[in-house]
């Protein structure tokens, strides 16, 4: 029996553990805090722009079992705001004991508030992970899908401190990475201005705090744009964002709204006092991160050097995905990656050809794409997503940007790649 | 296959922390304050870097506002000298004091109040009734044998400390064992408060004590009256007394 340990309960490590136990390992899902989703908790933004594309594209692969769970707790389709089209809103708040029965029915086992400290390690192979109780579990490969968020230092360090987020690194203890505790040294993600990490680009407020009016509209149409009062525009924080599709001065000159369960507010951080000067917002409150009048995490502190396959430079039976595996924004990305690093960790074990997503799918071509991006400078100032910024520009050039469901079933067919990850390789 | 042993600073979650060492970029917990770049700390429960970051806030310069371990001027108000050169010290100490000495394994350093600093030694704390301290020194050296000379008994003793990186949380979270308790000579001391704890938390303690060196049992009734099964023997080496000639020979 091949045993797959995967790192980390976030989209991505949720994706890899899906991928792995449907090509037939043994699989246990390791989770810091007390549930799954990661900073998933407070996403709820898909198939927006070209993650439609890159959704359909691993359904068309066998890999869509996230994504129907995620159409299926959908409050909001079809949606459109500034710079996006035809998005789908989860609901943050029951997107959770959702995702951990389609884990679950794979015959995951999901280990919840298991914190890993360590790992050993003989040569370039992980041997086993060192747990913070002294328990030591092992494996025969694993998967670091720990993020790169927080902990409470880095955020203090590289931005404007804890604020509070769904991380809650001091109730459950800082994430760790498993790349790092391999010795591999890891890459930071830089903002526009060249300093290190980038914060993340949305905050949550709670509903009832809004006026009933932009609560209703909100509530109806998923989304509510509100005009920004002239003395409030600041662009200046729009560098300091992850996520750049949302760094447009659009996004500058209005407050943007959409209902993902929450109120998703589509800015880093605003300082509450000037929040409630918005018509509509005068009793605001925020839901996430708690501190949003202050800051925000911080990520993109610790990308791990692999492949195109996803496997970690440097040891042998290591894998990566989501943020993890480069500078990518977002769930879709994380699911995507999730399920080629899952994947590629049986093919390991079975001393197969790794698989690696060809260029004329957009999967492929992302990651391709971005592992060269890093490999300079400015490549690394940037963010990468199919929903926006450079990478959605380059996707519509080079064709890849598709929203028919048939057409992007067909591409995946071209390559061989049809329901590739519902095969079972033991 | 044994993962690294892990080891907490025993000053993390008290008053005292950060330290001199975080301010002198030296923390032996938290990468950055040891000038790292990134997170990688064996996690406490509490972020130092943040502790630091708001005892710093508004002082002139990192970590002036610092508490730093007390001196406390007290008497020795009860000597017992249970062989020539082994005295039994007790002396007031604050509340305060005495409830962080409460800590398992915890020590003070001590001197004449108007000697220099460098005459300080560490005494490890046997007792704390209330706000009543007893230590047990054996004088050895010019420190101690001028700290028991002190005029109007009058001594300074600087504290709280803890038992360094090792030790304390295995002792605290043993509970519902069986333990053989060892110790002898000037190990008897510190003996005592691991034995209340042990106790505390539900094991059965045997203890087995020998005179040592320093040729007296003295915690026996102690224990005794504590519910230990305390066994004295005359030595616990096979060939009696250490030997301190054979020990300059082996180091020559």
């Amino acid at each position: 029996m091949i045993n797959v340990v995967i790192a980390g309960g976030g989209w991505s490590g949720c994706a890899a553990a899906i991928a792995a136990a449907k090509a037939g390992a043994q699989v246990m899902l390791l989770e810091r805090t007390d549930m799954l989703l990661g900073t998933g908790l407070v996403g709820g933004i898909f198939r927006n722009n070209g993650r439609y594309t890159a959704a359909e594209e691993s359904i068309a692969m066998g890999g869509g079992d996230l994504f129907v769970a995620m159409d299926a707790n959908s409050r909001h389709k079809g949606v459109s705001f500034p710079g996006h089209s035809h998005a789908s809103l989860y609901d943050v708040s029951s997107m959770e004991p959702l995702v951990k029965q389609v884990v679950e029915n794979y015959g995951i086992t999901v280990r919840t508030q298991a914190r890993i400290i360590d790992v050993l390690k003989y040569g370039k192979v992980i041997q086993a992970l060192v747990m913070d109780n002294g328990e030591i579990i092992k494996g025969d490969v694993f998967v670091d899908t720990t993020g790169t968020a927080g902990p409470m230092g880095n955020c203090l360090t590289y931005g404007n401190g804890c604020a509070m987020c769904i991380m809650r690194c001091p109730s459950f203890g800082p994430r760790i990475s498993l790349t790092a505790k391999a010795q591999v040294k890891e890459v930071m993600g830089q903002k526009a201005d060249g300093s290190f990490g980038a914060m993340s680009g949305s905050c949550k407020l709670n509903k009832d705090s809004l006026s009933p009016e932009i609560r209703t509209k909100l509530e109806a149409e998923g989304v509510v744009v509100i005009p920004m009062p002239e003395a409030l525009r600041r662009n200046s924080t729009l560098g300091k964002k992850a996520c750049s599709q949302y760094a447009i001065a659009e996004y500058a000159a209005n407050l943007v709204l959409l209902d993902t369960g929450h109120c998703k507010l589509m800015t880093s951080f605003f300082p509450l006092s000037e929040l409630r000067a918005v018509p509509g917002l005068e009793n605001a409150r925020y839901e996430d991160p708690y501190s949003g009048g202050q800051g925000n995490s911080m990520r993109y502190l610790g990308i791990a050097p692999c492949s195109n396959t996803l496997r970690v430079e440097g040891v042998d039976n290591l894998f990566c995905a989501g943020e993890k595996s480069g500078v990518f924004v977002g769930h879709t990305e994380a699911v995507v990656t999730g399920l080629l690093a899952g994947h590629n960790a049986v093919r390991h074990c079975l001393d197969m050809q790794y698989l690696e997503l060809p260029r004329s799918l957009a999967s492929g071509d992302i990651i391709a794409f971005v592992h060269e991006r890093m490999g300079t400078k400015d490549g690394l100032r940037l963010r990468y997503t199919f929903s926006g910024s450079v990478y959605f520009e380059r996707m519509k050039s080079l064709s890849l940007y598709s929203t028919d469901r048939n057409d992007i079933g067909e591409r995946v067919a071209k390559c061989g790649l049809t329901d590739v990850y519902n095969q079972c390789l033991v | 296959m044994y993962p690294k042993l892990a080891v907490n600073c025993s000053d993390i979650n008290s008053p005292f922390c950060p330290c001199l060492l975080a301010d002198t970029n030296h923390c032996i917990s938290c990468s950055h304050l040891r000038g790292l770049p990134f997170c990688e700390c064996n996690w406490s429960g509490l972020c130092i870097l943040y502790e630091k970051q708001w005892q710093s806030k508004g002082s002139g310069w990192r970590g002036e506002n610092n508490l730093e371990r007390w001196d406390i001027t007290t008497y020795i108000s009860r000597r017992e000298q249970f062989a020539p050169n082994i005295h039994l010290l007790e002396f007031e100490v604050s509340e305060e004091m005495a409830r962080e000495l409460r800590t398992t394994g915890s020590f003070v350093f001590m001197r004449r109040p108007d000697d220099p600093q460098y005459f300080h030694f560490p005494v490890g704390i046997m007792k704390i009734q209330d706000t009543t301290a007893t230590v047990v020194i054996e004088a050895i050296g010019p420190k101690s044998i001028r700290l028991l000379e002190t005029p109007d008994n009058q001594i300074l003793v600087r504290g709280p400390y803890y038992n360094g990186v090792l030790g304390q949380p295995w002792i605290d979270n043993i509970t519902c064992g069986t333990i053989l308790l060892v110790a002898g000579g000037m190990g008897q001391p510190p003996a005592l408060p691991i034995a209340a704890k042990l106790l505390a938390n539900g094991n059965k303690l045997t203890a087995v004590l020998a005179p040592g060196k320093i040729g007296k049992i003295f915690i026996e009734k102690e224990l005794q009256d504590m519910g230990v099964e305390v066994h004295s023997v005359e030595s616990m080496r096979r060939t009696g007394h250490a030997q301190p000639v054979a020990w300059r020979r082996v180091k020559a």
